[in-house]
């Protein structure tokens, strides 16, 4: 009997250890070499990082208003998924997730179902080589997007995938990987959003275009930290051209106190802060070239 | 025998218990997001905090104009401590998930964002309680078109 406990408390002990957020299979981002560096000088910086990541507005922040600014969808400026299998390093798989991520976004946001399988191919690719398959239940997504009433649950379940994952990267000190698919991500939304302004005149994502100069801050700021690595600091350089132009963009903002009321057991905050982006067209122009080069360099 | 199925019987439970504070919390917290985009969720679990010292997470996010933004809290029952967050922007507090004057805690909140910016987040627990908690956000345009 006491045996039976004994052995009976020793299985339970190791499934309890288990997390389903965290499986246990050993990540092989560390054969790519692509485990953070242990230095201390990047070890301090994790912590800024790590907010800054959070900064970054996700996918689909900017494809949800691109859908609801009117803009017709574009398939023709997607990446071929067939692609997927031309990105060889681990910074490149992981950069391309984030790309095929955003891209996965836009697609389902505009219900494109069909050609979205596609496009959840790749990312699972992408995600098994990078081993963070576990956080995208692809038998789940895949019904998902064969169910065409059940849009909004897949678009959930997907970013809430990807938020997961970027957790647990960072949970495991693989924040340079974060980095790059949150570089993947940031770069496709621009580039989607800046391809479908050059096309048509849309005054609220020209305004969305120029707000990303805060977010195309933080990315250069993070990018910094892993500049030895030569890959990186090829990125720095690209990323820096386009801050170039961004830093003629301005974000005048002026305060006003918030409204408080509670509505039906809900606190609700009316901002009384108001912003303005001022850009020219000549500026927007630029920055829509210099997009579309460095994407063309990445992919 | 029966001693060794009440044991058992203990031990899930105390399984159980834990993954109320992790999975089915933020599947609770996600299903409330409603017809807002889901973006992102801030997990936190403290300790009670000791004598004069304060547990908190923070954190920025850059919110945009034209975007209503939805916060939904939830905690962990097992523990004390009932989460409380707090937003400020570059001229101090915008809203707070907790009105000491009516002692009362809101589980959704709803900010209408009208100026883009870098936004600072607080997530505690009250009192420095011990606790396990959420904040789920979603987000949605909120232009006329």
């Amino acid at each position: 009997m006491k045996n039976i406990i004994i052995v009976s408390f020793l299985f339970i002990f190791f499934i309890s250890c288990g997390d389903s957020d965290h499986p246990d299979s050993q990540d092989l981002l560390t054969d790519f070499e692509f485990a953070d560096s242990l230095t201390s000088q990047v070890i301090i910086s994790e912590k800024i990082i790590d907010d800054m990541i959070h900064s970054i507005p996700s996918p689909i922040e900017m494809t949800s208003l691109i859908l609801e600014s009117g803009a017709e969808f574009d398939d023709k400026i997607l990446i071929d998924p067939d692609r997927v299998d031309n990105y060889a390093t681990a910074h490149s798989k992981a950069i391309a997730l984030g790309m095929f991520g955003t891209e996965l976004g836009y697609l389902n946001i505009y219900g494109k179902t069909m050609i979205s399988v596609e496009y959840l191919t790749a990312v699972r690719s992408l995600a098994r080589d990078l081993r963070v398959e576990q956080f995208f239940d692809f038998h789940t997504l895949k019904r998902l997007a064969d169910e065409s009433d059940n849009m909004d649950s897949l678009i959930n379940v997907t970013t809430q995938g990807f938020s997961r994952m970027d957790a647990y990267l960072r949970e495991q000190k693989r924040t340079k990987a974060s980095v790059m698919i949150v570089a993947g991500t940031f770069i496709e939304g621009l580039f989607i959003a800046t391809q479908i302004r050059a096309k048509t005149v849309n005054d609220q994502l020209t305004e969305r275009i120029g707000e990303q100069k805060m977010s195309l801050n933080n990315m250069i700021v993070m990018f910094e930290v892993y500049k030895s690595d030569p890959e990186v600091e090829k990125l720095v350089v690209d990323f820096n051209e386009l801050k170039t132009l961004y830093d003629q963009v301005q974000i005048i903002t002026t305060y006003g106190e918030p409204i408080t009321k509670e509505v039906d057991g809900m606190l609700v905050i009316e901002d009384q802060s108001t912003s303005e982006v001022k850009m020219a067209e000549e500026l927007l122009t630029q920055i829509i070239v210099k997009t579309k080069e460095l994407r063309t360099k990445i992919i | 025998m029966l001693r060794f199925f009440i044991f058992i019987a203990i031990v899930f439970s105390f399984i159980t218990a834990k993954s109320q504070c992790n999975d089915q919390l933020v599947r609770d917290a996600s299903s409330k997001v409603g017809n807002f985009y889901y973006v992102k969720d801030f997990k936190i679990k403290f300790k009670k905090a000791k004598k004069n010292k304060v547990n908190k997470m923070l954190h920025s996010l850059i919110l945009n104009r034209n975007t209503t933004y939805l916060f939904i809290l939830g905690d962990a029952k097992e523990y004390d401590g009932r989460i409380m967050f707090e937003m400020f922007g570059e001229k101090g507090k915008l809203l707070s998930s907790y009105n000491p004057g009516a002692d009362k805690y809101y589980e959704k909140l709803q900010f209408t964002c009208e100026s883009t910016g870098m936004y600072q987040i607080t997530l505690q627990f009250s009192e420095g309680q011990e606790g396990c908690g959420i904040m789920v956000y979603g987000s949605k345009p909120s232009y006329e078109r």
